[in-house]
This record gives structure tokens, C-alpha cells and sequence, in this order.
């Protein structure tokens, strides 16, 4: 069965917990059959346990508290196709289980807080996806998940933050400068909402010159910096979408950004203007929106490029396994 | 059954409260308990989100899949 696999594609997804990176894994599931997809957390690659991290002083962000030469044989192994024995994280008991099985699928998902973090790992990607949250969001779409739980005030999800910001700015943070592409998520520009709660303004950078990626713009690509006002009865009334070009550490690269909310039946009207959206078929972008509106940032930039980004994905999946296909039909 | 992350949460924020006052609060201690606070959270959301509560009649077709109100034809 293992021999059957042509070529297995690795994608890396990286960002800190609660970026949005599970949200982003499930709409990547609704794009491929989950038969497809094995899904690999870093976190499994801890060599220190939750107690032992607290008795040293040293966090899960901090790679003295992972494995990479283990991350590494093992990465490289499942791209060649072979089954592994890869430990368990628990994240419940904070404990080290026993190691399962992993029988490689065509496509092999990294992702946690290091996956472009060890050099030998990084090369092994086919294609790196960084979600960067800014301070401002963070605490927003923190207190919406942690205030929930009963007792959990607003100053402990601040304390929380504080704390490991200096391992997330030392260990996590500059990472995305390895990213292919990297989903920011901003503060919007446009003024707040009548609840106080902050409007996203979310901004997929793009570096040139990934293999097997033609760049998604709009309008037309030779002109940078160009911004499209929609006016949709149902959404934001000061909704912008904007396509530029910049550098990112160094790298050329272009962006799309969606500043503003809108309702979801409004998708197909904004994925109009794109082109190179590496859609099968016209309408798939939307689709896919529509399909669950119940996934957070679905009325957002946020959803919208995670499912552009998935499609950009499938084109590189493609890309990498017809030569595959073609050799066996012959 | 289910980890009662709700009890769990409330530990891990006690002992990071604690382990805050004696080292102080930019102690790489303090980070690692807060992160841990942090894990257990993210691990409570993922759990939620991965499996919402099932009702009771898909309750009984897990365990009766023949029963005439669970039978699926996919044709």
C-alpha cells in the first residue's frame, strides 16, 4: 500500500495556539477527502511534559522543549512514504503516551508552533503557512474563547499574553519570515463597531516565487496598490479590498487585504474580481464559504483567504502528483 | 469519561497565580505555568469544537445503525 504512494506532500502550518490554524485544517478537509490527509501536531515532538516544563521554567514555545531531531528523521521519513512511530502529546493529563502508527496519506499536514522553526524540517515543506495575530486581535478572540469558561477574567487572559510574549517574540514570531504565505490579521482601519469589539482587517502576504504558485490578485496584476469599495446592502458600507505589492523581510512579495465585514451571500461578488484563485471550477471559492458559515471568520478576510489559501494548496498538491499520475497510466 | 477541562483550567491558573507571587511575574517559571494554562485551554476549545454534544437519536443510531429511523441507502 505504502509503495502505491508516488509523492507525498508536506504542508507546514504554523502560528501560535488559537490563530485560527484549526479553523484554516477543517476547511482544508472540506477540500480534500479526509482519506487524503494525515494530520501531524508538533506538539507530539515535546520532550519535556507539562510538569517538567513548569518545574524547569522553560515553555512549549521554547524549542529546548522539543524534539526537532526527531521531527526531522520523521518528517523526512513520511515524505518518502514510510510509517512511522510517532509519540503522543496528551494535552489533557500534559503527559508523554506510548507512540501510535502513522501510515503516510498523499498529503501530510505539520502543524503547531514550529514547523518552520528547524531548518531540516523546513526544507522538507512543500508549501508554509504562517497565521500572524496581531496583540490587539489576540486579546479579542481570546477573551471570546477563554471568558466563556467561568472565572476566567479579562486581566487573566492579559497576564497569560505578558507572560509568554518573550518566548512567542524569541521563538515563534520570526518563523514567518520562512512562510510562503502568511495570513495576517489586523486591526481594521475602519472604525468600530457599535458593541466595542474590533472589525478584522485580514492581509495574506504572498512571497514571489513559490514553486507551482501563481499569485491570486485583482483587477489586473501590473497595477499595484489598487483598492475596490464594494457597496453590498447587507455588508460593512466602508468594506475595502485591496491588492499591492511590497517587500517582506527582504523577499518580494504581494498582497491581498479585506478590510471590514460582510455577509457570506456577498462572496461571490468579491471573488469576482480575483484572478488565479486556482478554482476547478467558477464559484468554488464561494462555495466553499457558504458551505460553513458557521466556522469563525466566515464573514470576514479571514475566512476568505483561509479557503484561497487552501485552494493555492490544492493547486501545488496537484501539480507536484500528475507527473505521478501520468507515469502510471502509461 | 470527558476530562472536566472546566476544573482542570481552574488548577492551572491557581498554581500559575501561585508560582507568579513566588518567582515573580517575569520568571520563566511564571511563562511556563501560564503556557500551561494556555495548552489546556486551547485543548478545552479544540474539544468542544471537534465534538459537539451528539443528541439522543444519533446516540441510538451509533448503536442501532439497522433500526428502521437509522437506515441510510446511499443510492
Amino acid at each position: 500500500m505504502v509503495s502505491q504512494l508516488g509523492r507525498v506532500v508536506l504542508i507546514g502550518v504554523g502560528g501560535d495556539s488559537g490563530c485560527g490554524k484549526s479553523t484554516f485544517l477543517k476547511r482544508l478537509s472540506d477540500l480534500f477527502s479526509s482519506d487524503l490527509i494525515t494530520t501531524i501536531c508538533l506538539d507530539d515532538y515535546h520532550i519535556l511534559d507539562r510538569k517538567q516544563r513548569k518545574v524547569t521554567g522553560i515553555t512549549a514555545l521554547n524549542p529546548k522543549a522539543n524534539n526537532f531531531d526527531l521531527m526531522a528523521e520523521q518528517a523526512a521519513a513520511l515524505k518518502a512514504g514510510k510509517t512511522i512511530s510517532k509519540p503522543i502529546y496528551n494535552h489533557e493529563t500534559g503527559c508523554i503516551d506510548p507512540p501510535e502508527t502513522i501510515v503516510p496519506t498523499p498529503i501530510v499536514i505539520l502543524e503547531g508552533l514550529h514547523p518552520f522553526y528547524d531548518k531540516r524540517v523546513r526544507d522538507l515543506l512543500d508549501f508554509k503557512v504562517y497565521f500572524d495575530l496581531s496583540d490587539e486581535i489576540k486579546i479579542q478572540w481570546k477573551i471570546q474563547r477563554d471568558m466563556a469558561e467561568r472565572g476566567h477574567t479579562y486581566d487573566d487572559v492579559i497576564r497569560a499574553i505578558e507572560s509568554r510574549r518573550p518566548d512567542f517574540t524569541a521563538f515563534i514570531d520570526p518563523q514567518k519570515q520562512h512562510a510562503d504565505v502568511v495570513l495576517q490579521i489586523l486591526p481594521s482601519d475602519l472604525p468600530a463597531k457599535a458593541d466595542g469589539s474590533k472589525i478584522v482587517k485580514a492581509c495574506m502576504v504572498q512571497v514571489d516565487g513559490i514553486p507551482n504558485y501563481e499569485a491570486p490578485y485583482i483587477f489586473d496584476r501590473a497595477i499595484s496598490d489598487v483598492c475596490w469599495k464594494p457597496v453590498f446592502p447587507n455588508s460593512d458600507p466602508n468594506l475595502t479590498f485591496c491588492y499591492g505589492t511590497h517587500d517582506y523581510f527582504g523577499r518580494p512579495a504581494s498582497y491581498l487585504s479585506i478590510d471590514g465585514e460582510f455577509a457570506p451571500d456577498d462572496s461571490p461578488e468579491l471573488e469576482q474580481k480575483l484572478h488565479n484563485t486556482s478554482e476547478n471550477r467558477f464559484g468554488e471559492l464561494a462555495s466553499l464559504i457558504l458551505k460553513h458559515t458557521d466556522y469563525p471568520g466566515s464573514r470576514d478576510g479571514t475566512g476568505f483567504f483561509q479557503v484561497l489559501i487552501g485552494l493555492k494548496f490544492r493547486a501545488i498538491y496537484e501539480a507536484l502528483t500528475s507527473p505521478a499520475l501520468a507515469g502510471t497510466k502509461a | 469519561m470527558a476530562t472536566d477541562f472546566t476544573k482542570l483550567i481552574e488548577e492551572e491558573k491557581a498554581e500559575a497565580k501561585e508560582i507568579c507571587d513566588i518567582n515573580g511575574k517575569d520568571s520563566p517559571h511564571c511563562a511556563a505555568a501560564w503556557d500551561a494554562v494556555e495548552e489546556v485551554q486551547a485543548a478545552a476549545s479544540h474539544q468542544k469544537t471537534k465534538a459537539p454534544a451528539k443528541n439522543s437519536l444519533q446516540v441510538y443510531c451509533e448503536d442501532n445503525p439497522e433500526a428502521a429511523e437509522c437506515r441510510i441507502y446511499e443510492d
